[in-house]
């Protein structure tokens, strides 16, 4: 491990403080993707920050309709929640498989969305539950944006040196509507998204679908909204033949790449069923 | 050079370490606990499993300065004035290890998961089992006796 100094800090502005002391510096939270990347000698910072033992990072509270998750808080806490498993059932399944249990026990919501890795497990339910991300600044100033403008590309968030990422807003989905996070591995544990499908739809009393939104890991340079499949799918019967339309419709509007995990033409088969058994099973959760 | 205090293994202890060490580092160089081995080194095998307050974490991705004030255990701390734990015990009635490497990280994955575990342990289910271990690779493919071993241990009340 290349040497480096550890600042602990036990709160934002303390974190800031330590930021504006030491240049070369950067703020870890788990540790388990930056670590990795001391190791491999991808970067060295001459000090790490970490947000660890700042308290207002972390915990899961719902005000109203919104329930707000800390950058901070464990994926093994989103695993445990009772709320999550309740309201955003996508992401406890996308929790649940999210690299081994030693992995969720350190690593945190806001370090998997702020590494960005365009196939970040937590990215595609935070999507569909329309997640706001909430940035505090060294002056304590408070920035929300929706989490589709948050990325920039692989490895980029539109995110300054002088900003934390503080927590998540997460819209309840309606409690008449289901919703899932399926991922596609090459191994069924402690593997990366082969393809991540997340949807949440609503079911009108006729049957047909109200309301949809489908996010997607793995098949662009950024997790994404499937947007043209979700307009597809408003307003008709998730039948098999329009899912398989949906299917079709999905595979039109990404753009995988060959990859260590898996090939283009690969993930868009893929996507083609994934899209079909996401959408059936959150009709199934939905309980229409 | 930072001093940290915390409980190893039932003990409050106390050492000097470096701000980029890690706790892996520590137990085995400090505290000459060598039953934590270091495997890939980037969290991947889990053979450096040890529990932190009671959770399974990779000592190998973990910095030691964020030992301070919490518990701390290791395989060390299972067998009790020479008798073996019973997950311990377990593994070695099944054939559970072969060449041993991967052993410590094993049991310490087992132990932090029957510790948590919610309800009857004997109801325990083999796809549990497996989830639990997802992150401790044995590269002597003993996953068969292993699980029967965890399994076992579950029935008979750790």
């Amino acid at each position: 491990m290349p040497h480096f100094e550890y600042r602990r800090p036990a709160s934002i502005s303390e974190a800031f403080n330590a930021r504006e002391n030491e240049p070369d510096s950067r703020f870890v939270a788990g540790g388990s993707d930056i670590f990795l990347l001391l190791k491999k000698n991808i970067i060295a910072p001459d000090c790490l920050i970490s947000l660890r033992a700042i308290e207002e990072l972390k915990g899961i509270k719902q005000i109203e309709n919104r329930v707000f998750i800390g950058s901070g808080t464990t994926i093994r806490e989103l695993e445990k929640s009772e709320l999550i498993e309740k309201r955003f059932p996508a992401l406890k399944d996308a929790a649940i498989n999210l690299a081994s249990p030693q992995i969720r026990n350190v690593a945190t919501l806001g370090g998997n969305i702020v590494n960005a890795s365009p196939g970040a497990d937590t990215a595609a339910p935070l999507l569909i539950y329309n997640a706001a991300v909430i940035i505090i600044n060294a002056q304590l100033i408070e920035r929300v944006v929706p989490l589709t403008d948050f990325f920039k590309g692989p490895k980029q968030v539109h995110l300054q040196a002088d900003e934390i990422v503080k927590g998540f807003a997460l819209e309840i989905p309606p409690p008449s509507s289901g919703s899932t996070y399926l991922k596609f591995m090459k191994r069924k544990a402690m593997d990366l998204a082969n393809v991540g499908v997340g949807v949440m739809l609503d079911l009108a009393e006729n049957g047909t679908c109200s309301d949809i939104r489908i996010g997607l890991a793995t098949v662009a340079p950024t997790p994404i909204r499937a947007l043209k499949t979700e307009a597809f799918l408003k307003g008709k019967t998730p039948s098999e033949a329009t899912l398989t339309q949906a299917g079709e419709i999905a595979a039109g509007e990404i753009s995988p790449i060959d990859d260590l995990r898996g090939q283009a033409w690969h993930k868009i088969e893929v996507i083609k069923t994934y899209i079909k058994r996401a959408c059936r099973q959150a009709c199934a959760r939905s309980g229409k | 050079m930072k001093k940290i205090s915390f409980i190893l293994n039932g003990d409050r202890v106390e050492t000097w370490v470096k701000e980029h060490e890690m706790l892996l580092e520590v137990l085995r160089s400090n505290f000459n606990l060598q039953g934590t081995r270091e495997g890939c080194g980037m969290g991947e095998c889990g053979a450096c499993t040890v529990l932190v307050n009671g959770a399974g974490i990779n000592s190998c991705l973990f910095p030691a300065l964020e030992i301070d004030g919490k518990i701390v255990e290791t395989i060390e701390s299972l067998a009790d004035k020479g008798e073996f734990h019973p997950l311990q015990q377990a593994f070695l009635d099944h054939g559970a290890s072969q060449c041993g490497f991967c052993t410590p990280g094993m049991i310490m994955s087992a132990k932090a998961f029957i510790d948590d575990y919610p309800t009857a342990p004997e109801t325990v289910s083999e796809a549990e089992i497996k989830q639990a271990l997802a992150g401790n690779l044995c590269r002597c493919t003993g996953y068969f006796q292993i699980i029967a071993a965890v399994k076992a241990a579950m029935k008979e009340q750790v």
